[in-house]
């Protein structure tokens, strides 16, 4: 009790709250605006918060986080563009809406599932989180090596299109994890006669280059070549730009099943909001009673895929605050930010900074709250930010990067390293390979480095411990059923292929 | 004759480049320390393993992407948007070149310069309100609220 009257005591203050609000401000807007997602206004707002308090900061981040995550859904309905990827459900039938010029209707039915969906996988955040970190405090150096390694082998294999480029781009991020003084006997490693690498590659600018210069370098192959957006006009009918108390009560089934399934799904380290939203989606229309209507402007279709994907904000922080293995690349650049302030997330998080982390607690809800209220404000003049012409937007995105970066050690060499991993970021997503593989592995490095040889020197070099030790060995055992799943699933992946008749 | 697709490329390039980190780099930049008696101290027992990793995962995407055949390529691929690209990273490589030369924000403005033309602006009254109003924001957040202290450059 005294922890949570000190928690309220740390949020309740002008600041922190102001923090909030122009997070999910800064969220909505950069989410809403094509191409940027909201990981990108993550990274772009994290040069802001070096020098604010650890709250402050996190509830800014946390609250860009949860409206990038709505943002996208702002021009998935009014272009049939999403603003994120995890929005691209929601265009199924948002801007099915828009064209028989219910826009504004689909717009509010999308904050109101959001919110609900945020709101309801916030709870469970907070009533598992706690329980789950006080078992995590029991794990030793070669269970938490077999979870990082479980953990990775599910990230890497489901958060792209093909398998084993996960796997490699997992690869790199642990290769590049290895750069910098080696732990345990401060050798140098990978340092190339550069002294700037001997804590490693910061965090920051890698994570600038990676997912906000590749994005720029992305669109600048589009120049010219960009689609032609049509608007379609607001009908002037009042019941046409409103959400009725029925239609509200017809989409709340749907919005509770996908909530129900986005917490579950963002609860697993690996599974993002698109697929989240996709699987609601999906499940929503098997409940309907008028599925038929299903892409074609069903107003429950948004409901369910808006919730689906903000589902998984609140519930990807399960596995980040009590394990630190975060769920998505948004929990893996939120993880960047706690690291910065010096918030280590795992269970010794719950130890050592409960309180801190109540107050994140409150800045979660608090976000939920100023998403609604900054959304249903937004969307009357949304239309005006989502054609912002690109050509303006990435120089100034480019040169943000470019001083966040610097700013963040005040060193030339950081700059250098966001043009190394744009290049690198570019050329992997030009050629199919995810990205987040990478950040996570790159992310969980030193943690599995370190438990993986904290474990050989407790068992004197024998790989046996991994296997003996209970929990270790489930887990391990539950890789290796992984590794087959993914091997069968592959092979009558081939087949079906191959007997699909060449047309 | 054997057409490679893209994957084959890059699963190439990445194998390669995990022998090269297996044999060269790793052996030339990470010293052995001296007292390291046990396997699990030594340093380099981590750039082994993530080498090797890299490696295999390689030479399975290499393998299926000869099962996989042609069929990827049956479409034929523009190079104009790679090299677009490339040019964009080449102008962003002189950006951050020139900021440690003639000073960060002359250097953000003929960036900005070049991009703005470069995405189609041709409007000068345009850019040049673009230039005011982010080099502007970018002094006030940086300068003044973050104490941001600036390379030194010929100009500012």
């Amino acid at each position: 009790m005294d922890n949570l009257m000190a928690a309220f005591d740390m949020f309740f203050q002008f600041h922190v709250i102001i923090g909030v609000f122009v997070g999910v401000f800064l969220g909505i807007i950069l989410g809403s605006i094509p191409g940027l997602t909201a990981t990108m206004a993550i990274a772009l707002i994290i040069p802001m918060t070096f020098t604010l308090d650890p709250v402050v900061s996190v509830g800014l981040l946390v609250g860009a986080y949860k409206g990038g995550n709505y943002g996208g859904s702002i021009p998935a309905i009014l272009l049939n563009t999403p603003g994120t990827p995890a929005a691209s459900a929601t265009l199924l039938d948002g801007h099915e809406l828009a064209k028989q010029g219910k826009s504004l209707k689909a717009l509010k039915m999308a904050i109101y599932a959001s919110v609900m969906g945020d709101t309801l996988s916030d709870m469970v955040l907070i009533l598992v989180a706690p329980p789950l970190a006080i078992i995590a405090l029991k794990m030793g150096p070669p269970e938490m090596a077999a979870l990082i390694f479980l953990s990775l082998l599910i990230i890497t294999t489901v958060s792209g299109e093909s398998m084993i480029k996960g796997l490699i781009v997992g690869a790199i991020g642990l290769v590049v994890g290895t750069i910098g003084l080696d732990s345990v006997t401060a050798v140098r490693r990978f340092g190339f006669g550069f002294p700037e690498l001997d804590e490693g590659i910061s965090l920051v600018p890698m994570l600038i280059g990676l997912f906000a210069v590749s994005e720029f370098l992305i669109n600048t192959e589009s120049v010219g070549m960009g689609k032609v957006v049509q608007f379609f006009a607001r009908s002037s009918k009042p019941e046409d730009n409103r959400v009725s108390g029925k239609e509200f009560k017809a989409c709340v089934p749907p919005i509770l099943l996908s909530t129900g399934i986005g917490t579950l799904l963002g609860a697993i380290p690996g599974i993002g909001p698109s697929i989240a939203a996709f699987a609601g989606y999906a499940q929503a229309k098997k409940i309907s009673k008028h599925p038929e209507r299903f892409g074609k402007g069903a107003l429950e279709g948004v409901a369910a895929a808006e919730s689906g994907n903000n589902a998984v904000c609140g519930a990807n922080l399960i596995p980040l605050l009590t394990l630190g293995i975060p769920g998505d690349i948004g929990a893996a650049v939120l993880l960047g930010a706690f690291m910065i302030q010096g918030l280590h997330p795992g269970p010794m998080l719950f130890q050592e900074n409960i309180v801190t982390v109540y107050a994140i607690f409150m800045a979660l809800m608090l976000a939920n709250v100023f998403n609604y209220c900054i959304g249903i404000f937004y969307i009357r003049f949304a239309s005006k930010v989502v054609l912002i012409p690109k050509g303006y937007i990435f120089p100034a995105v480019l040169a943000f990067c470019f001083f966040g970066a610097y700013g963040f050690n005040q060193s030339l060499f950081d700059v250098w390293i966001v043009v190394i991993f744009g290049l690198l970021g570019y050329l992997l997503r030009r050629n199919g390979f995810p990205l987040a593989p990478l950040l996570i592995a790159f992310m969980l490095e030193p943690i599995l480095e370190g438990a993986f040889r904290q474990s050989l020197l407790m068992s004197g070099g024998s790989m046996a411990i991994f296997f003996t030790h209970p929990i270790s060995g489930t887990f391990l055992g539950l890789t290796a059923v992984g590794i087959v799943w993914m091997v069968i699933g592959g092979v009558r992946n081939a087949r079906a292929k191959a007997k699909k008749p060449l047309v | 004759m054997v057409k490679f697709n893209r994957d084959t490329i890059a699963g190439s390039i990445m194998l390669v480049f995990s022998l090269i980190l297996a044999f060269i780099i790793t052996p030339n930049q990470v010293e052995m320390h001296r007292s390291v008696a046990l396997l699990a101290l030594s340093p380099r027992l981590f750039c082994y393993i993530t080498a090797g990793l890299l490696g295999l995962t390689s030479a399975i995407l290499i393998i299926a992407s000869f099962k996989k055949g042609q069929e990827a390529d049956a479409q034929p691929t523009s190079w104009e948007p790679l090299l677009r690209g490339l040019f964009c990273t080449a102008l962003a490589c002189a950006y951050a070149a020139l900021a440690g030369i003639i000073g960060f924000f002359v250097s953000t403005a003929l960036a900005m310069t070049a991009f703005l033309f470069y995405f189609g602006v041709r409007r000068w009254a345009g850019i040049l309100l673009f230039l005011i109003v982010v080099l502007g924001f970018i002094y006030v957040l940086f300068i003044q609220a973050l104490k941001v202290v600036m390379p030194d450059g010929l100009l500012y």
